[in-house]
Formats: C-alpha cells, structure tokens, sequence
C-alpha cells in the first residue's frame, strides 16, 4: 500500500510551549486511519499543524509531495481537507451556500459541476437537501456534522481529515456517520479519523495510532490495537469496562 | 416650513444620504473581511474626484504614479511569486496606458469618469497589501491606529498630488424635472440610479457568484474560509478594491453637488461610518436604511438649525451605540 | 587636511562675526508656502524678489522660511530667526493660525512684526506688530454701501461656520446698524459639506431682498450654486475672500453677477488713472509679471511688499537711533513704522497711528463684479 500522507518529525506548538514533539504518522491510499488518544494529548493540534492552520516543524509528505512550504490554502488546492473540532461552518450562510463554497477551490480550478457534486452530497445526506434554504447556524448538531462533511466532499478530496466527528452527537447519529465514512471508504476515499471514542474509531479504521502527551505512541492495525493490553486498558477498558 | 420645502428638504438628504450609502456598505465590506476600520476611505471619495478633475483639465492625474510606485513597491515585497508580482504590476499598467491615451485624445468624460474610478480602486489594495497585511493578525485596535496613519498620509499626499483648491466635476446630467411643486435635479436621479443600480449588482454578486460568496465566507468564519481554500490575502485585496471603487464612484456623485478638496473626504466618510456602526458593524440593511436616514436627519437640521447641524448627526450615534451595548454583541476578535 | 578644515572653521567665524558686526538689516519672512495656503504663500513669497536691496543706503538681507501652515513651526521659526540670524523685523505670517502664534513672539522680543491677513488684536498689547491687509468690517462696508444705495431692506446670510463666518457677519451688522436695512436670516455651513441646500430653503423663507454670504476661497461659491438652482433672483454679494479666478472656474455660471469687495491690487489694469494706488500697482505688477510670468498674476504679493513698503518707511528713523541689529535700531523702526503717513502700498494707503497699526482707508477698496465670467472693477 503505498502512503498518501506521510508525517515525521512534526513539532508544533502554541506560543513557547511546544505541544507536539515530533510525531510520525501515515495513511495509506484508500483507507482509513484513526489517531485516538486522551484529551489534550494533541491529536486537534496535530491536525492543525498538518493542515499549517499553526506554524509547525517538520516533514510532511502528500500523494509523495513534499507540501512543507504550502499554505493552508494551497494544502487545501492540492486535495487536503479538514472538518475541524468546531465545523467552521458559515453560520450566517444558507446550507446550499456553505455547500456551493466547498466547491470554490474547484471552481477555481475550472471545474463546473456543482450541481452534480450537489446531488451527491444530498444523496448522501438526503437530511441537508431538504433544508438547504435554512441558515446553517439555525441546524441542529447532527445537521451541521453533516453540513461540515458534505461542504469538505464537494471539493472532492484526496485525503479528508476529521477532527471529532462524534463530538457532542447522539449515539444513533454518530453510526449513521461512521456508516457514510466507510461508504466512502468503499468509494476510494483516505480519511484519517480523530477520535475520543476509540472502540468506535478501532472498530472502523483499517490501522490506528495512539497519541499521548505530544507524541505517538502506538501504532498498528487496529485489529492488532483493540488486542492491545495497553490499549484496551486505557482506551476501551477504562471507558466501557 | 411647508411642504414644498420639505420635499425639496427629502429629496436633498436623499441624495446625500445614496452617497452615505454607499460609503457604509464600501466600509461594512472591509471590516468584515479584514477587520480594519476603512478610515481613510473619505480620503478615496477625495481621490476619486481629484484624479477626474484633473484628466478632465488635461492633465495625466498624479494619482497614476502614486499607483504605479505603489504598484512597484508591493511588486517587490512579493518578488518570490512570479504571480504576486504580476498581479501588482499588471492591472497598473494596464491602466497606467489607457489613462495616458484617454488623457492624450481628450476621451469622452465617462471614461474618463471610469478610469478615475478603477484608478483608485486599484490603490486601495495597495494600500492593503502595504499597510495592514503585515498586520493582519494585528488587534482591532492597532488596525484603527494604522487606519488612522494611513487617513494622515493619504491628506498630506492629496495635498502635494492635488493641491489645495476644491476643484468640481461636471454633472452626470444637467436636465432637471418637475414633480408637482418640486423641481427635481437630473443629478439628484443620477445620484439614486447609481446607488440602486450597485446596491443591486453587489448583492446579485455576494448571492449569486462564487467570489462574492467567498468575501461573505471570510467575514462570516476565516477559518472556515481558508479551509474551503479561499485566500484570505485575495478576499482582503477584493474587499478593499471593492470599497476604493465605490468611494471614487461616491466622490464622482458628490462633487458636481459640492466643490472637493483634498482634504474634503475625512468628514464625508464619517458620516457612511456612522451608518455602518448604527448597523452594529454588521448588517448591510440596517447601515443602508441608517444612511439614509443621516442624509435626511442631516438636511432638516442644517434647515433647522445650521450652526449644530453637525452636532446634531453625530448626535444620531448615541442611540444606536446604546442600543447596540444592550444587546451585547462584542465586535472583538472570534 | 586638519590645516583646510581648520581654514574653514576661521573663515566661518570671521564670517560669522562680520556679520554680527556690521550688521545689514535682516528682515525674516515667515510664510506657509508648503501646506494647506500654499496656493497664497508663494505668492507672498515672491514678492521678496522684487524688494529692494538696500534701504536708506544700508544693505538688505531677507531670510524667507516655510511654516508649513504650521503655528508651532511657525513660532519655531520665528525664535530662531531673533536669536540666531538677529532680524530686525518680521514680514508674515500670513495666516489667521500662524501669526496668532508668532505675534506675541515679536512682542517678547520687541521686534516689529508685520502679518498680512486681517487680523483683529490689541495694538496696545501688540505693540510691535502692524498689518497690511483691509479689515474685514472695512471691506464689507464696501457690500453694505451699495446695498444702501440701491434700496435694500432685507438681507439673508450664509457664511462659514467659523471664525471668519462670524467676522464676515459682523462686519455686515456693523455697517448695516443706524440704516433701515436687517439681516433676516444667519445660516452656517462648513467648507466640506455635502450640501447646503437646506442652508439655502432656510434663508429663502425669510424672502431676503438680497444675499451675503461668508465663506472663503473656493467653497465660498457652495452657496451661490445651491441659490441658483432654487433660482433665486436677488443680488448675491460676497465677500473678498473670494475674489480669484478659482472661484469662478469652481462656480461658472451660478456666480455670474455676485458682487464683493477687494483690493485695488486685483483689478489693477482696470482702475481709472485717478486712483491713487494705480501708479504703485501698477508698477508693482508690471515687475511681478516680467519675473513670474502672467499665470503667477495673484493679490498677495502686494501685502509682502506694501509691509516692505512699512518698514522701509521707518528705517531711516531707526538708523539714527543705532545699527542694525540693536535693541535700539528695533524700537526706534517700531515708532518709525507707527507714524507712517500717506505711503502708497500695492494695496491703499497706509496712515499709520498709536491706535491704528494697520492705518487702511475706502481708498484700499474697490467693488468688483463677475461679469461674463471674469471679475470687473465696478464703476
Ligand atoms: N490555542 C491554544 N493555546 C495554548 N494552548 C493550547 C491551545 N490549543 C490547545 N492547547 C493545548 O495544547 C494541548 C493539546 O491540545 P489539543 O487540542 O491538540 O488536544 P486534543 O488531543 O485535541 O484534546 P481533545 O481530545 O480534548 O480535543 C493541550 O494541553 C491544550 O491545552
Ligand atoms: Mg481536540
């Protein structure tokens, strides 16, 4: 399997105080990675480094690309896309318009097919379609995840990175969401998965990292991870024992 | 006071109020996007009107080479990006030569009109990307200090570009036509055509076009914006483009109405400023139908009371500065 | 090489103190020949170059300086002038902020100072300083006249929001007070308004048989154009403030037969032979033009000279009473300068009294009119 996104040496931090110091993590083509660990370990940092949202060190590699130099923005052109913690939404916006704007790299670009890019999101979320006219502030929770994550499909990604899909969801919604995530998946798409709910996380990703305290700690097949000792006690004993 | 005077009263602080109008939203525009306080904007309603007057005496207008050392300067700030770099100098140049041949034949004073305008609005981003983009992660504080600065610089550049006498520019339209009692001037109609006519085109544009939703997404939620991949650097050179056109527009309208001087934009700037903060710095709407009323509030006082007819639209503030603390909506960084 | 600076150096301070010793009189001009008046400054500027070069036989030195339009630089200039280049008189400042600043300066001092904008203070306070231009109730009674001789009752006023507005105003109360005529109607606006329509709807209510107005410079002709478009019929007079090409490029059609008040200076080529002033007028502009050509043709160059004229005329006095340079040459120019009588200036003539430091009569006016868009001496 060859590896989509490729990070060494990453260090980032806010202020003087470093906060990542020097993670190494991967994802491959076409599958889907999860970095689980405690809160405040850094997995949103590390997301944010990635995506240059904060100033970092470090190497970063894309589709064999050295992007350490790239802008946000230019991350963004060449096929990166993160729904962050908050979802960033256009508050203020309509749902289609928030959707129409996560076409506006590709449409810079020269693609016209919104309407068709369109369709597909509401296919898959038939729930945005019916209220694409409402401000995207006034949705609920759930509505605006799904909001979050059709507006990063309509660029039609390489590599879709979500910080905390789960967060603050009902349990039923949060498996409709990681139901859509592995269609996706089916579908060809890399996404690397932050998640608090590492039974959840493991359960979907082909392979898993563990972050503590700024650093990686962990990392295998997730199948090999849930077996984890450690693991199990810390993430999915702790939690569910 | 009957009620002819009191048509003719509206109908006069309708006219200025369209100008107002379009200073609030030029203003509206750039502090959304960039959180500046777009102060010197007055300064461009007096450029825009200078440079025309000054093709129109037959003069290549000073403002060009302010544009085209400007131009040269954030060339070389930006020297790595052979795009940067031509997206400097390109558009300066391009109308660096056309305003040299309209100058030259004398053209037709509607292009000239244009290019006064397109001259100014291609300075306002230079002003930008010299002045606030080293700052843009600055406070909203320091961005009104440097505001201020750059309004002073601008003054003190108009009055060695320009020189100090007030200078007019000929009406879009002498006619003048009669409405009941009232007599309403050709200019007054221009003044509220142009108003209509942009108002429209810009919200056609932020709801219809992807680069006018784009500017609404770098004001709504930056981050979201730059995520989507829209550069927050372009959005902010746009915004102020935008506001650099329509001030020049504004100062087109004005001075057939008014003599303009160099240092004439300050005061008139203030008053789109004032309907922009009644709008809480927020709300296109609100700041447009404050406008308005400041043009109106404005005429029926210098009719009532000349002497405090400042005082009393300034005065305007306190309400909606009240009413805007009542309910609370920090304007503060997100 | 230290043998050539130090060659300098003595040269420098022989130079320096031959100066100080043999002292020519030295007369410092402070102008604002940069900044908002700049348009003004150079004209009082470049009257220094057709100064004489020598007064009662003794040689003439003139620093000139640039204020800026500054008060502060102004009365920094000012100290440096007396402390450093020693002068014996000041000519300027010539605007209402300057030479408030610079004035009790010269006072401190006791050097002669003679500004060039009407200004009203005390000359028991300012001893030492004179002022070579028309006052302003001077002026305006100039208006007032004719307004008496042709029958005027009512007059409607629209001036500035300002200091000048309210001289301008004054001025027409003064000259108006013990005849039949009122002013209906006292309306203000500022040089930057958008409009002064409603100005303008205001004083029409009160049907004013004629108007005055009180602004200055260019936007002096805002009012005239909103009175025309409300087509108002009466004269409209204005004050002299206005009284330059600019103001009519900037009004054109709407001020076409405005009535003000000026100097002989302005109209200088249309004045009778029997005006008094028209010889040194003439001449006056006659050298200008030859100099700065007939673009630079302007009215404030006459007040530079006519307050060359004032000092030149208290030299001789002053040199009696010791050199250049003393203590005693500057007070005794003063008294020479307060008892100038009958000097014919560029601008009137100039009877000089402990109580009158500016000493201007109805012969340091004329009343012009714009007629078919240029302004003509009236009869
Ligand atoms: N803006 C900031 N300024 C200073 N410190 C910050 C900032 N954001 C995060 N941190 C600190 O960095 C560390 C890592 O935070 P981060 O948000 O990356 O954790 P996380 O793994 O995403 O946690 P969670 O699971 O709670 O979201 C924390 O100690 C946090 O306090
Ligand atoms: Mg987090």
């Amino acid at each position: 399997m060859t590896a989509l996104l490729e990070v060494t040496g990453l260090r980032a931090g806010y202020g003087r105080a470093e906060v990542l110091h020097g993670i190494e993590l991967m994802v491959a083509e076409g599958e889907i990675a999860t970095l689980i660990g405690p809160n405040g370990a850094g997995k949103t940092t590390t997301l944010q480094a990635i995506m240059r949202l904060i100033p970092s060190q470090g190497n970063v590699r894309f589709q064999g690309v050295d992007v350490g130099g790239l802008s946000t923005e230019e991350l963004v052109a060449r096929g990166l896309a993160l729904v962050p913690e908050t979802r960033a939404l256009f508050t203020d916006m309509r749902v289609e318009e928030n959707l129409l704007l996560g076409f506006y790299r590709s449409f810079r670009q020269g693609a016209r097919d919104q309407d068709a890019r369109l369709a597909q999101v509401f296919a898959i979320f038939p729930r945005l379609q019916e209220r694409r006219r409402q401000l995207a502030g006034t949705l609920s929770g759930g509505e605006r995840q799904m909001l979050a994550l059709g507006r990063a499909l309509m660029g039609r990604p390489a590599l879709l990175m979500l910080d905390e899909p789960s967060l603050g969801l009902a349990p039923l919604i949060v498996r409709d969401i990681f139901a859509v995530l592995d269609r996706l998946r089916k579908g060809g798409l890399s996404i690397l998965l932050v998640e608090q709910n590492a039974r959840a996380a493991l359960a979907l990703a082909d392979h898993g990292m563990v972050l503590e305290m700024g650093a990686v700690v962990a990392t295998g097949a997730s199948a090999a991870l849930s077996a984890d000792p450690r693991v199990l006690e810390t993430y999915l004993g702790q939690r569910h024992g | 006071m009957d009620v002819t005077i009191a048509e003719l009263l509206l109908q006069d602080g309708l006219t200025t109020g369209a100008i107002y109008l379009l200073l609030a939203i030029g203003l509206l525009l750039v502090f959304l996007v960039t959180r500046v306080i777009f102060i010197p904007q007055g300064d461009f309603v007096a450029y825009g009107a200078l440079t025309l007057a000054s093709m129109l005496a037959g003069h290549v207008p000073a403002t060009l080479w302010l544009l085209d050392v400007c131009a040269v300067a954030s060339a070389l700030l930006q020297w790595r990006s052979w795009r940067g770099v031509s997206w400097a100098l390109g558009p300066a140049l391009l109308i660096t030569l056309a305003t040299l041949v309209a100058v030259r034949l004398g053209a037709w004073v509607w292009l000239q009109g244009a290019l006064a305008v397109g001259i100014t609005a291609l300075l306002a981003p230079m002003v930008y990307r010299l002045a606030f983009r080293p700052l843009r992660h600055a406070s909203l504080l320091t961005l009104l200090v440097v505001a201020m600065a750059v309004h002073f610089v601008m003054v003190g550049l108009g009055l060695v570009l320009f020189g100090p006498e007030t200078q007019r520019t000929p009406a879009f339209s002498n006619a003048s036509f009669t409405w009941g009692e009232v007599d309403i001037s050709g200019h007054s109609l221009w003044v509220a055509g142009c108003c209509v006519v942009l108002v429209a085109a810009l919200w056609w544009m932020f709801h219809a076009t992807m680069l006018g939703r784009a500017l609404r997404a770098s004001a709504s939620n930056p981050m979201g914006a730059r995520l989507m991949g829209i550069e927050g650097d372009r959005m902010a050179a746009i915004a102020f483009a935008m506001a650099g056109g329509i001030a020049a527009l504004a100062g087109l309208l004005i001075a057939p109405i008014t003599p303009i001087a160099y240092d004439s934009g300050f005061l008139i700037g203030l008053k789109g400023f004032i309907a922009a903060v009644i709008g809480g710095l927020a709300s296109y709407p609100v700041a447009a139908v404050a406008a308005l009323v400041v043009g109106v509030v404005e005429a029926f006082a210098s009719f009532w009371n000349s002497a405090y007819a400042a005082a009393i639209v300034f005065a305007l503030l306190i309400p909606a500065l009240l009413w805007l603390s009542v309910r609370t909506r920090s304007i503060e960084e997100p | 090489m230290i043998g050539r600076i130090a060659g300098v150096l003595v040269t420098t301070v022989i130079l320096g103190s031959a100066q100080a010793a043999w002292a020519d009189i030295t007369i410092g001009g402070i102008l604002s020949i940069t900044g908002p008046t700049a348009a003004q400054g150079v004209g009082y500027k470049n009257a220094f170059d057709l100064m004489p070069k020598e007064m009662a036989g003794q040689k003439v030195n003139y620093i000139v300086r640039d204020d800026g339009g500054d008060p502060a630089v102004a009365v920094s200039i000012a100290r440096k002038m007396i402390d450093e280049d020693h002068v014996d008189a000041f000519i300027g400042p010539a605007t209402n902020p300057t030479l408030a600043a610079v004035m009790p300066v010269a006072q401190e001092a006791h050097v002669p100072v003679v500004v060039m904008a009407p200004a009203l203070f005390d000359v028991h306070k300012y001893t030492f300083a004179f002022d070579t231009a028309q006052p302003t109730t001077l002026m305006i009674k100039g208006v007032v006249d004719h307004m008496k001789a042709h029958g005027v009752k009512t007059v409607g006023f629209i001036g500035y929001s300002d200091g000048f507005g309210d001289q301008v105003l004054d001025g027409l109360k003064l000259g108006a007070a013990g005849s039949d005529i009122t002013v209906v109607d006292d309306e203000r606006f500022a040089r930057t308004d958008t409009s002064v329509q409603p100005q303008v709807l205001k004083a029409l209510t009160h049907k004013p048989d004629v108007m005055m107005l009180g602004g200055s410079a260019t936007p002096g002709a805002l009012p005239s154009l909103a009175l025309a478009q409300r087509n108002y019929k009466g004269q409209v007079y204005n004050n002299h403030g206005v009284v330059s090409p600019a103001y009519i490029q900037v009004g054109g059609q709407a001020v076409e037969g405005v009535i003000a008040p000026t100097g002989p200076l302005v109209v200088y080529d249309q004045l009778p032979d029997s005006n008094p002033v028209k010889a040194v007028a003439t001449d006056f502009m006659t050298r200008y033009i030859a100099a700065f050509g007939p673009q630079s043709r302007n009215a404030f160059a006459g007040y530079s000279y006519d307050a060359m004229l004032i000092i030149q005329a208290g030299v001789p006095t002053a040199l009696k009473a010791g050199a250049p340079g003393t203590q005693a040459f500057r007070d005794a120019l003063r008294d020479g300068m307060e008892h100038v009588s009958n000097l014919i200036g560029t601008h009137g003539i100039y009877n000089m009294t402990p109580d009158n430091h500016n000493g201007m009569d109805e012969r340091a006016r004329v009343m012009v009119q714009v007629v078919n868009q240029s302004w003509k001496l009236m009869p």
